[in-house]
C-alpha cells in the first residue's frame, strides 16, 4: 500500500510539475496591412515667410485595393473606426550637423482644417460618409526662420486602437510619378 | 494561475463534519461539485466500489461563463482559450478505505472541447467588399490529471462531503501545454 501511494504521489508531483504554454498558432492576429502609392499631396511652395502655414493634406478611400484578393477591403468596416493616424517629420538645416534635423513641432503650431491633430501633436484623417474618403488637410505654422525639410519616408498611417476589431495598418509610398517639393525655406 | 492559489486556500476553511462509523457498505456514488454550482457549472459524477481500496467513476462538467472568466483552465493568463465541457474518467485509491472517510489520491483522463481565437479571417460583405474579423476555432482534447482530496461521511454512510483539488494538462501532438486546475472544490454525494 505504501508503494503504491508513493508511487501514485509521483505521478501527482509529475503532472503538478508540468507548466507549459498554449502552443503558439501561425495566424495573424491584430494587423491587417494594405499599400497606397502617392496619397500625400504638398503644396510645392519652396519660400515662405515666417508666420506663413504650411499645408499638406493626405487622403484615401474608405475602400482600398488588397493584395492577393479581388474585393477592395473597407476600411472602416474592418477597423471599426473612422480615424486614422499618421505621422510626418520637419526636418531643419543645421550648420553644426551640416544636416537636416528632426525639429518637434509644439501642437499649438500644427492646425488640420480637415482632419485632426490627438496626441503628440499627431495628425489625423478622418472619414468623410458623404464621400467615403478618409480626409485630412493639416498645416504647419512657420516661425522660425532657416532652411527646411519635409520627410514622409517614415510615414505610417494606422487606424486607431479599438479593442473588438483589428487595426488596419496602411504602408505609404511616394513614386517617381509623384515627385513632391519637400524643401522650403522660411525668411523674415 | 494566481485563482488556483486563492481556490487552493478557500479548500482548507471548509468545516468539517462526521459521524460515527457503522458497518454500512455502500458500492455507489453520485456526487456534485458545490463550489463549481455556485458558479454556474453543473458537475455529476458517478463512483463505483471495487474493492477496499479503490473505485472507478467518470464525471462530467459544462463550464459557465463565470467559471471561464476565472481562467482556471490554463496556464496562459490572457488566452482566451475556453473549455467549453469535460468528461473525466477516473480511478481513486481511498487510504483508509472506501467505506471510511478518509484521504484520496486520484488519477483521470480528460476528454475536453475548448474554443480559441483563430486570428483574423476575411469575408465580403452584402456590398461585395472585404472585411476582416477575428474568428473561433473549435478544439478537441485529450488530456491526463492527478488529484488529491478527503473524504467525509455521514448519516450512516449515505452522505458523502468532499474536498479536492485537481489538475490537468491537456495533450497535443507531443506537447503538453494547458495545464488547468479541474474537479476541484467541495463536493456532496449520496451513496447507495
Amino acid at each position: 500500500m505504501k508503494k503504491v501511494i508513493v508511487s501514485i504521489s509521483i505521478l501527482f508531483l509529475a503532472v503538478l510539475g508540468m507548466q507549459c504554454s498554449p502552443p503558439d498558432d501561425d495566424v495573424y492576429w491584430n494587423n491587417v496591412e494594405v499599400d497606397i502609392k502617392d496619397a500625400i499631396k504638398v503644396e510645392n511652395k519652396v519660400s515662405y515667410v515666417v508666420g506663413d502655414t504650411l499645408f499638406f493634406e493626405l487622403n484615401f478611400s474608405r475602400y482600398l485595393p488588397e493584395e492577393g484578393y479581388s474585393s477592395l477591403l473597407d476600411l472602416y468596416e474592418t477597423s471599426g473606426v473612422d480615424e486614422f493616424s499618421y505621422n510626418f517629420e520637419v526636418r531643419k538645416y543645421s550648420a553644426f550637423s551640416d544636416d537636416y534635423v528632426g525639429v518637434n513641432i509644439d501642437e499649438q503650431y500644427i492646425i488640420a482644417e480637415k482632419g485632426m491633430i490627438s496626441y503628440y501633436s499627431q495628425p489625423a484623417a478622418i472619414l468623410n460618409n458623404d464621400t467615403d474618403m478618409y480626409e485630412s488637410r493639416i498645416g504647419v505654422i512657420l516661425i522660425e526662420e532657416g532652411d527646411y525639410q519635409l520627410d514622409f519616408d517614415y510615414m505610417y498611417i494606422s487606424s486607431v486602437y479599438n479593442t473588438d476589431k483589428p487595426t488596419v495598418g496602411i504602408n505609404h509610398t511616394i513614386t517617381k510619378n509623384n515627385p513632391l517639393f519637400l524643401n522650403f525655406t522660411v525668411s523674415k | 494561475m494566481k485563482n488556483f492559489w486563492i481556490v487552493f486556500a478557500l479548500l482548507f476553511s471548509v468545516s468539517l463534519f462526521s459521524q460515527e462509523e457503522e458497518e454500512e457498505i455502500y458500492k455507489n456514488q453520485f456526487s456534485g461539485n458545490l463550489s463549481y454550482l455556485l458558479l454556474g457549472s453543473p458537475e455529476l459524477n458517478y463512483e463505483r466500489t471495487l474493492n477496499k481500496y479503490f473505485t472507478v467513476g467518470v464525471g462530467g462538467v459544462i463550464y459557465s461563463n463565470a467559471h471561464q472568466k476565472l481562467n482556471l483552465k490554463t496556464a496562459e493568463e490572457y488566452s482566451n482559450y475556453k473549455v467549453n465541457y469535460e468528461i473525466n474518467p477516473y480511478a481513486r485509491l481511498y487510504v483508509n478505505g472506501t467505506q471510511k472517510r478518509s484521504h484520496f489520491f486520484e488519477i483521470f483522463g480528460s476528454y475536453n472541447r475548448a474554443e480559441t481565437d483563430s486570428g483574423l479571417q476575411r469575408s465580403n460583405n452584402a456590398s461585395g467588399y472585404g472585411v476582416y474579423d477575428y474568428g473561433t476555432r473549435n478544439i478537441e482534447n485529450v488530456g491526463l490529471g492527478a488529484g488529491y482530496g478527503y473524504r467525509f461521511l455521514a448519516f450512516h454512510k449515505r452522505m458523502s462531503m468532499e474536498a479536492q483539488i485537481g489538475i490537468r494538462t491537456n495533450f497535443e501532438d507531443v506537447l503538453l501545454f494547458d495545464v488547468g486546475l479541474v474537479r476541484t472544490g467541495i463536493k456532496v454525494g449520496y451513496r447507495f
